[in-house]
């Protein structure tokens, strides 16, 4: 037995970090937005920073990635425990969707469009790039020095820029698709305040949201219609949100919480005088109550009641249809410790929409029972099964769509039924071997109509998904180990529609399967110097819609899709890192992915489908496909 | 003068009474004072006695011993850490028993076992930490009804930030396997990108939202990066004011935008019946068949209805 100094462990200064620095090499053939959707990888070199700093109780981090990229993030946080936190951060978020798409106007990105090509001819018009970018910036604060009580305040601003795709219509049968321009900026603020000592639990909240948009419509010369034409975009909007929460501890182990809010958006829509459209105040009012009650009274029983309440009101000045609702939720979940390791779990809740103005619904009702049971009696698994089961009934009387005898039933409130079987199995049969299997069943059905009512039954008629998990782990002592994973899901659905032009239903039944998998490896060729890390994961998905009617002329031969988003997504990886010192290491490695999607929504793209009179496109998501072969080498220092 | 006795006896009586009662109530104070003391004395003293100290566990459990000490519950600074209560005995329990039988289980020391309950396991955890204000609604979420305990997602011995046992969404797509399917989909959130994290949307510790949500409803949640979306809007969607998840799936889809599926079909779900709404648009219909139609390829639907979350403009959504 060692005599350990009282010394060590009296809080000395630590300052330590690391630095990476990292030459990459990337060849991207095919769509290059597409590969760095979410990402800016690209030849160069990439710097990332990790410093931390603690003595006694202060602490500071901050982390640096991407640097200089379009990804960058920079965070630094630190404070004294027990006393206060703070926080600041910088964060960089690119979506592209489409490089080099092309439109016959000019002032892509601006709020106003004019045409500087020939509409008839792709090879005067202009290339411009779908693709936004998120710049993030804030901070917070969170202070503790008069604990129990605690204030928390934040803020972040966040502006959003660049170019999305739109389209506007000329009639029925033509279209334009436009630039549509992005310049958000979004600013929130959130305090909040309170008191955090057993037996209670007490906070006064503020939120507050501004978003502004810099453009309030795109106005744009309509070349088919021949007239000035203009799209509004989203308006300006305010939300404050004023928030309570309370707990209180009861006997019997038992808690008591509360939670209340209420809150108004308020919009500012700018009048439109080519669309002739007036000046437009919205404002909807939001009020929400939860209450819950736990108890575990007796060490085998944990038992949780809750309701909750949430009302939107509508108030906004000319609107076409008030959507307003009050959603009311009661249930219960019951936690069983049963003997031999069982543990029961059952639940029901009811749940309650009214609808103010709904066309379509006055009330919907849905019952919602669960059961899951699970064994851990063996020392090596644990074994898990669960049901749920969901009742939807909807009230339509005194509504437009019970008097026009709608034959359409919207499938958010239509009556149906929903079952939900799944299990699973954990397994442990050695300390360095883990396997997880899993099994999903999902079956809901929009076909409960009431006697009396329309019995077409319109819409989506049901919906079901077969989905299965499995995992493995195994470690090979200190020298290696393997990682794989294996899902699967199949949805099927079935819908119905009807041709007023033709008189006649058809039905249209959609299918989807999609697996992935990955598997992986870390070989420690000298542990804690020399490690290889190879890497596979591969998602495959296969969509098809069949469809059917009953006159047996809208759905002639060929009317079946079988590329409905099939893609095959690959990515393989392998890296060498070698601890070169104890400070130094190196990494060298290489990654290769490709993407490959069949779209018959996309397949045999046209700039100008529709012969004679062409609707007029952009290329937005055009040729997705991509091969990316990346080599990089990085070097990292750690002191 | 009988009176007066008599007065002087009642008060000497009162007075005897008094001193009676002054007595008895000092008394009780008193053997108040030493039960009270000797409880005290009491738990002082089985305070020490059972707990082994530190040192002694690492001569047997060095590897534990190393990594406790690496970890913020070693840090004497930060005030209620293990460090300034009873060390590796705070959560494991007194650990003399355990030393004089030589070690090995059945001797009392608390194990976070596989198999040891969840609810235990937590209540370890929560003697110290039950009234943050991050684990005040622990009691209403999922994960203390499904059994999920602290150790499940932290390492107390030391671990990344916040003591995790691994980084997002690694460390929850280990229980969480459809989510990992779903964000592995070609249409997703930035989560695999390392630019979202699972905690940017839920509270793992608990609250009062569905599906552990960081908002009361799940629209609130979107509109904190999605305000373009809030509105109010002259001309309202009602699935899109209601519940963004009726056409969304929000931890990643097969199709564009995260659509549950593809346009015109979802769009037809609910507006199947009409002129052109009610067409089935069929492979003829795409680019390269027999009669391409605007509600087919491309982007279907949302070729002409642009502004399908919501309009200044008219009720049908095209401006």
């Amino acid at each position: 037995m060692m005599l350990i100094p009282f010394s060590a462990f009296a809080d000395e200064a630590v300052f330590e970090g690391e630095v990476t620095a990292q030459g990459q090499l990337v060849h991207v053939s095919g769509n290059k937005a597409n590969f760095n959707e979410y990402s800016d990888t690209e030849d160069g070199i990439y710097g990332a920073i990790g410093l931390r700093y603690e003595k006694d109780s202060y602490f500071m981090r901050f982390n640096a990635s991407d640097i200089g990229y379009d990804t960058q993030k920079y965070t630094l946080d630190g404070g004294m425990w027990g006393k206060f936190k703070y926080d600041l951060f910088y964060n960089e978020i690119p979506h592209n969707i489409t490089f080099g798409a092309k439109t016959f106007y000019s002032g892509a990105g601006d709020s106003s469009l004019n045409i500087k090509g020939d509409p008839d001819n792709v090879s005067t018009w202009h290339s411009f790039d779908y693709e936004t970018e998120r710049k993030r910036f804030g901070g917070g604060v969170k202070l503790d020095l008069l604990n129990p009580f605690f204030v928390d305040i934040s803020a972040q601003t966040e502006k959003k820029e660049g170019i999305k795709p739109a389209g506007v219509n000329s009639g029925f049968a033509r279209f334009t698709e436009l630039p549509e321009p992005i310049d958000y900026r979004t600013d929130t603020f959130h305090i909040e305040g309170g008191y955090s000592k057993k037996p209670f639990f007490v906070s006064l909240s503020y939120d507050y949201s501004k978003f502004n948009n810099d453009d309030q419509a795109l106005d744009f010369f309509n070349f088919i219609n021949g007239v000035e034409d203009s799209l509004t975009l989203p308006p300006d909007n305010k939300y404050y949100k004023f928030g309570f929460k309370g707990a209180v501890f009861l006997p019997y182990n038992s808690k008591f919480s509360l939670n209340a809010g209420t809150a108004r958006a308020k919009s500012q829509a700018d009048s439109n005088n080519i669309l002739d459209i007036n000046h437009f105040s919205g404002k909807v009012d939001t009020t929400n109550v939860d209450m819950v009650l736990t108890s575990n009274p007796a060490s085998f029983l944990d038992g949780k009641l809750f309701y909750r309440y949430y009302d939107r009101d509508n108030e906004s000045d000319d609107v076409d249809e008030n959507l307003s609702w009050i959603d009311r939720s009661l249930g219960g979940q019951f936690v069983f410790k049963l003997p031999a390791s069982f543990r029961l779990t059952t639940g029901y809740t009811n749940r309650r929409t009214t609808y103010e103005d709904r066309f379509d619904a006055k009330k919907r009702t849905d019952d919602v029972y669960s059961a899951d049971l699970s064994w851990s009696g063996l020392d090596f698994a644990t074994f898990r099964v669960g049901y749920e089961y969901l009742h939807r009934s909807l009230d339509r009387d005194d509504t437009e769509a019970k008097a026009d005898d709608d034959t359409i039933w919207r499938f958010d409130v239509a009556p149906g039924h929903r079952n939900i079987f799944k299990a699973s199995v954990d397994l442990f049969p050695v300390d360095n071997l883990s396997l997880t299997v899993g099994y999903k069943y999902k079956k809901t059905d929009y076909e409960d109509r009431p006697l009396g009512e329309a019995t077409t039954g319109l819409g989506l008629r049901d919906y079901k998904t077969d989905e299965v998990f499995i995992d493995a782990s195994y470690a090979f002592a200190a020298l290696a180990q393997i990682h794989g994973y294996f899902d699967y899901e199949k949805a099927r659905s079935l819908q119905y529609g009807h041709s007023d032009s033709d008189a006649t239903n058809w039905n249209v039944r959609q299918k989807e399967k999609t697996f992935d998998y990955g598997v992986g490896t870390d070989i420690f060729i000298i542990p804690k110097k020399l490690t290889l890390k190879v890497q596979y994961d591969y998602v495959r998905a296969d969509g098809s819609a069949d469809f059917n009617d009953f006159l047996g002329v809208l759905t002639p031969s060929g009317s079946d899709i079988s590329d409905w988003d099939d893609y095959r997504l690959q990515a393989f990886s392998v890296r060498v890192m070698y601890d070169i010192m104890k400070s130094v290491s190196l990494t060298a490695g290489y990654v290769y992915e490709q993407f490959k999607l069949e779209d018959i929504q996309l397949e045999g793209y046209q700039y100008l489908p529709g012969g004679g009179s062409p609707s007029y496109l952009t290329g937005a998501y055009k040729d997705p496909n991509y091969n990316a072969n990346v080599v990089f080498l990085a070097l990292t220092y750690k002191f | 003068m009988i009176c007066f006795y008599t007065r002087f006896k009642r008060r000497l009586f009162m007075k005897f009474k008094r001193g009676l009662l002054m007595k008895r109530i000092l008394y009780l104070f008193l053997s108040l004072f030493v039960f009270f003391l000797s409880v005290y004395a009491q738990k002082s003293a089985e305070g020490d006695a059972g707990y082994a100290g530190a040192d002694t566990c690492k001569g047997c459990h060095a590897e534990y011993y190393d990594s406790y000490a690496k970890s913020i519950h070693a840090r004497k600074a930060v005030p209620g850490s293990p460090a300034n209560l009873n060390a590796c005995e705070s959560c494991h329990g007194p650990g003399s028993a355990h030393v004089e039988k030589g070690g090995g289980k059945g001797t009392g020391m608390f194990v976070f076992s596989r198999k040891a309950d969840a609810q235990d396991k937590a209540a370890k955890c929560l003697a110290c930490h039950e009234e943050s204000r991050h684990l005040a609604f622990w009691d209403n979420g999922r994960h203390k009804s499904a059994g999920v305990s602290c150790d499940d997602c932290h390492s107390i011995h030391g671990g990344r930030g916040k003591n995790l046992k691994a980084d997002q969404p690694d460390l929850c797509f280990d229980c969480h396997k459809d989510i990992r399917m779903f964000s592995n989909r070609q249409s997703h959130h930035p989560i695999k990108e390392g630019k979202m994290n699972c905690t940017d949307c839920h509270n793992p510790h608990g609250g009062f939202g569905p599906k552990m949500i960081k908002a009361d409803v799940v629209n609130e949640l979107c509109y904190t990066c999605h305000a373009e979306k809030r509105g109010p809007f002259r001309f309202e969607h009602q699935p899109v004011a209601e519940n963004c998840l009726t056409c969304h799936n929000v931890h990643g889809s097969n199709h564009r935008a995260m659509l549950v599926s593809k346009p015109p079909q979802l769009c037809q779900d609910c507006h199947g019946d009409g002129f052109h709404n009610g067409r089935p648009y069929t492979g003829q219909t795409s680019f390269k068949g027999s009669s391409p139609r605007a509600q087919m390829y491309s982007r279907a639907c949302m070729n002409c209805h642009t502004n399908i979350h919501g309009s200044s403009s008219e009720n049908f959504f095209l401006r």
